[in-house]
C-alpha cells in the first residue's frame, strides 16, 4: 500500500504548484478530479463509522453514486483499492432509491434538485454524503469538496449534520475544513 | 589520619565525629537520589521532545494528506509555546519540504533532505536533540516530520537541582555544625573547664577551688572526684603547714633556751683555760690544757650547731636583718683559718691560699663569717684529708670566694637540693644537720650574690661565692624567706621527704 502513495502524492504536489502558477490551465482540470477522489479515499482514514453498519468482518464497505459526475471513472478506481480495511461495492443509485445501506454517499452536481429529499432521508443515519458542487454544505451535505482561489482542492463541513450523523470525525480533519450550518427552510 | 586525630582535642574529635556520622550518609543519599534525578530529567527531556513529534505526526498527518500546508505551518507554530523548541520541517512521502517552522530567533535553517524514518528516531547531539518520525494514519504514511530541540532548560533545570542540592548540604552542614557545636559544649567545654581548675591550681597552689561537679553523667563524677582529692589535698596540706609550724616554733624556743646556757659555758672554758695552771706536774699541767682545748673545741662546735637551728628558725619567721659596715674579706678567710687551725691539723690537711692584699666590701662581718665557717667546716668534713685550696679575688665589681676540696664531692643530682635545709648527701656517719649550705645561701642571697658549687665526685668540690661591693637596697627576693612561695616549696619538700 504505502509502495502506491508515493504516486498520488506527487500529483497532489502538483495540482498546488500549477494551480498556483496558472488556475485555468487544462492540467489544472485534468488534476481536479483525481485529487478530489484522493481526497475521498482518505476522508474515511480520518472518519470511522460506527461498527454496526457493517454486517460483519467481511461485509463490503459500500461507496454510492447519485447522479452523473466526471468522478465516477476516478471513484472506480477507488473501489478497486480496500476501505476500511474492506473490499469496496460501488453502487449507482437512482435519486429516489433508499441511501441507507451506503456508507459513503457521493452526490453529484446533477442532483441539485433532488438534494433536500436525499438529506432528509439520510439524516441522523451514519452515511458519510460527499459532494462537489458549490452550497452543498449548506444544505446538509456532510463533506463538501470545493476548490479555493488558488485552486487547490479543499472542503467544507456541514457540522450540525454531522453531529447527527454518529460518524465519528478526526478533530484533524475538523480542524482543515471550513465549517458550515446547514440552513434550515 | 586516625593518628593525627588521636592527637586532637576532644572538641575536635566531637565535632569530625557528628560531622561524619551525619554527613556521610547525607551525602550518599544525595548522590544516589541526584544521580536518578538527573537521569530522570533527562529521560523526560527525551520524552517531551518524542511527544512533540507525535503531536505533530499527530496534526500533521491530515493536512498531509489534504495538502493544506498553511495548516500545517499553524500546527508547526505551536510548537513555538514550549521553551525547548527549536525548529521543525514537516516534509512529504517524496521529500520535499512541506511546511516548516523556525522559532524566532533560532537561526540554522532546516535543510530539504528527508533521512527515511521508518520509526520514530530521538537523538542527541551535544545540546541538540533531533527527532525524527513518520507522519502516518491508520497504517498509511503521508510524510516525515524532523524537529530539534534544545537542551539548554534541561542543562538549566539539572543546574537548578544541583543548587538545590547544594543549598541543602550547605543547610545539612549548617545543621550538624549546630549539633557538633552544641554536643561540644556538653562535653569537651566542660572537660575544658575542669583542665583549667587543674591548671590553676597548678599555678596558684591554691587548693581552695572547686571544679564544678553539677550533673549526673561521667564529666560531673570526674569533677566530683577531682573535687574530693582536692580536699584532701587541702587537708592533707594544712597538716603539714601545721606540723611545719610546730617543728620551727620548737627549733626557736630551743635554740633560744640552748643558745644563753652555751654562751656562759664558752665564756667558763676560755677563763679557765686562760687562768695559770694550778697544778705543779707539768705533765698533769699539759694534759689538763689539752682536756680544756677539747672541751672548748665541742663547746664552739656545739655553739655552730645551735646558731644554725637559731639562724633557721629566724630565717623562717623572716627575722633576718643583716648589719652591714666595712669588712676586708681577706682578713675575714685567715681569722676562720685560724680558728679552725686545730681540725686543720688533726685532719692533716694541707691548706694554701691565693689571697689579694685586701677584698673590701659592705657586708654583714658576722654573717660573712657565717659563710665562710660553713664553707671551711664543710671542706674539712668532707675533704677526705687531701689538700684545701682557699682563693679571693676580684671579678669586676664583684668579690669571689673560692673554697675547693679533693673529697668526696656531690654527684650531679644532688647538687642543687645540697643547698635547701635540712638536705644532705651524705651518709648519717658524717655528723650534720644538713642547715650549713641552707643557711649561707640565705646569707649570700641576702647580700645580693650568688653561691654555686661544681664538683665531680671522688675527686672533690669547689664552691663559689660571688658577692657585691655591697648589701643592695632592697634585698632579692630569696633573701625574705618569710615569703609564701619560696616557703611552700621549701615546707612541701620536707614534707615529701
Ligand atoms: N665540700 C663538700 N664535699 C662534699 N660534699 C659536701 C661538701 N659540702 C657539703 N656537702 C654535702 O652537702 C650536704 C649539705 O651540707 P651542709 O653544710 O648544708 O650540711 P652538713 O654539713 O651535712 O651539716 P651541717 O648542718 O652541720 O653543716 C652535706 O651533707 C654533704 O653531703
Ligand atoms: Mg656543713
Amino acid at each position: 500500500m504505502s509502495r502506491r502513495m508515493p504516486r498520488v502524492a506527487l500529483p497532489l504536489a502538483l495540482v498546488a504548484a500549477i494551480a498556483g502558477a496558472c488556475p485555468a490551465s487544462a492540467a489544472a482540470d485534468e488534476l481536479e478530479y483525481p485529487v478530489k477522489a484522493e481526497f475521498i479515499e482518505r476522508f474515511t482514514r480520518f472518519i470511522d463509522w460506527p461498527t454496526q453498519v457493517f454486517a460483519g468482518p467481511d461485509a463490503p464497505f459500500v461507496l454510492c453514486v447519485v447522479g452523473s459526475t466526471p468522478m465516477e471513472a476516478h471513484l472506480e478506481r477507488i473501489a478497486g483499492r480496500r476501505l476500511k480495511e474492506r473490499r469496496v461495492e460501488l453502487r449507482r443509485l437512482k435519486p429516489t432509491a433508499d441511501a441507507g445501506a451506503c456508507h459513503l454517499l457521493f452526490v453529484a452536481g446533477s442532483e441539485r434538485g433532488h438534494i433536500k429529499q436525499i438529506i432528509t432521508r439520510l439524516s441522523g443515519k451514519p452515511v458519510l454524503t460527499v459532494g462537489d458542487s458549490e452550497g452543498f454544505a449548506r444544505e446538509g451535505v456532510l463533506i463538501n469538496l470545493i476548490l479555493d482561489e488558488d485552486g487547490h482542492v479543499r472542503f467544507e463541513i456541514c457540522s450540525n449534520e454531522l453531529r447527527k450523523s454518529g460518524l465519528n470525525v478526526s478533530a484533524q480533519l475538523l480542524r482543515l475544513a471550513r465549517v458550515v450550518t446547514e440552513v434550515q427552510p | 589520619m586516625t593518628r593525627r586525630l588521636q592527637g586532637a582535642s576532644i572538641r575536635r574529635k566531637l565535632i569530625a565525629l557528628t560531622l561524619t556520622v551525619i554527613l556521610i550518609p547525607v551525602f550518599c543519599v544525595l548522590a544516589i537520589v541526584g544521580e536518578k534525578e538527573i537521569r530522570d530529567i533527562q529521560t523526560d527531556m527525551l520524552a517531551s521532545s518524542a511527544l512533540m513529534g507525535s503531536m505533530v505526526a499527530e496534526f500533521g498527518a491530515a493536512a498531509l494528506a489534504f495538502d493544506n500546508p498553511r495548516a500545517a505551518e499553524q500546527v508547526l507554530r505551536t510548537l513555538g509555546n514550549h521553551e525547548e523548541f527549536l525548529d521543525a520541517v514537516l516534509y512529504d512521502l517524496a521529500g520535499h519540504r512541506f511546511a516548516a517552522y523556525n522559532r524566532v530567533g533560532n537561526i540554522g535553517a532546516p535543510i530539504d533532505l528527508v533521512p527515511p524514518a521508518p520509526e520514530a528516531l530521538v537523538t542527541r547531539d551535544g545540546a541538540r536533540i533531533t527527532v525524527v518520525r513518520p507522519v502516518d494514519r491508520n497504517g498509511t504514511r503521508f510524510g516525515t516530520i524532523v524537529l530539534h530541540t534544545s537542551t539548554a532548560p534541561l542543562t538549566s533545570r539539572v543546574r537548578a537541582y544541583l543548587w538545590g542540592l547544594v543549598w541543602l548540604i550547605a543547610g545539612v552542614l549548617a545543621a550538624s555544625l549546630m549539633l557538633a557545636w552544641a554536643l561540644e559544649q556538653m562535653v569537651s567545654r566542660r572537660v575544658q573547664k575542669l583542665a583549667d581548675v587543674a591548671q590553676q591550681i597548678a599555678q596558684r597552689e591554691d587548693y581552695s577551688v572547686r571544679a564544678d561537679d553539677r550533673g549526673r553523667d561521667e564529666i560531673a563524677l570526674l569533677a566530683h572526684g577531682f573535687n574530693a582529692m582536692l580536699a584532701e589535698i587541702g587537708r592533707r596540706q594544712s597538716e603539714a603547714q601545721q606540723a611545719i609550724r610546730v617543728r620551727d616554733e620548737f627549733l626557736s624556743v630551743a635554740s633560744h633556751e640552748l643558745k644563753t646556757p652555751l654562751t656562759s659555758l664558752k665564756l667558763q672554758v676560755q677563763s679557765l683555760m686562760e687562768m695559770p695552771p694550778a697544778i705543779a706536774d707539768p705533765a698533769e699541767a699539759k694534759r689538763l690544757q689539752s682536756s680544756f682545748a677539747l672541751t672548748e673545741r665541742q663547746v664552739r662546735r656545739l655553739e655552730r650547731l645551735v646558731t644554725n637551728l637559731l639562724d633557721v628558725s629566724r630565717i623562717a619567721i623572716g627575722r633576718f636583718a643583716l648589719a652591714s659596715q666595712e669588712v676586708d674579706l681577706v682578713v675575714l678567710v685567715k681569722d676562720v683559718i685560724a680558728q679552725f687551725s686545730a681540725e686543720i691539723q688533726r685532719g692533716g690537711y694541707q691548706v694554701s691560699f691565693d689571697l689579694p692584699a685586701e677584698a673590701k666590701g659592705q657586708w654583714d662581718p658576722l654573717r660573712l663569717e657565717q659563710v665562710v665557717v660553713n664553707l671551711v667546716s664543710n671542706a674539712i668534713k668532707y675533704g677526705d684529708g687531701k689538700p684545701i685550696d682557699i682563693a679571693v679575688a676580684r671579678r669586676q665589681e664583684q668579690t669571689v670566694l673560692r673554697v675547693r676540696d679533693h673529697g668526696i664531692g656531690v654527684d650531679l643530682p644532688s647538687q642543687e637540693r645540697i643547698f635547701e635545709r635540712f638536705e644532705r648527701a651524705v651518709s648519717v656517719n658524717y655528723g650534720g644537720l644538713g642547715l650549713g649550705l641552707y643557711i649561707t645561701r640565705q646569707i649570700v642571697t641576702a647580700h645580693g650574690g650568688k653561691i654555686s658549687v661544681e664538683s665531680t665526685p671522688g675527686q672533690g668540690s669547689t664552691f663559689v661565692v660571688e658577692l657585691p661591693p655591697e648589701v643592695p637596697a632592697s634585698p632579692a627576693s630569696p633573701a625574705a624567706p618569710a615569703s609564701p612561695a619560696s616557703r611552700a616549696s621549701s615546707t612541701s619538700r620536707e614534707g615529701a621527704a
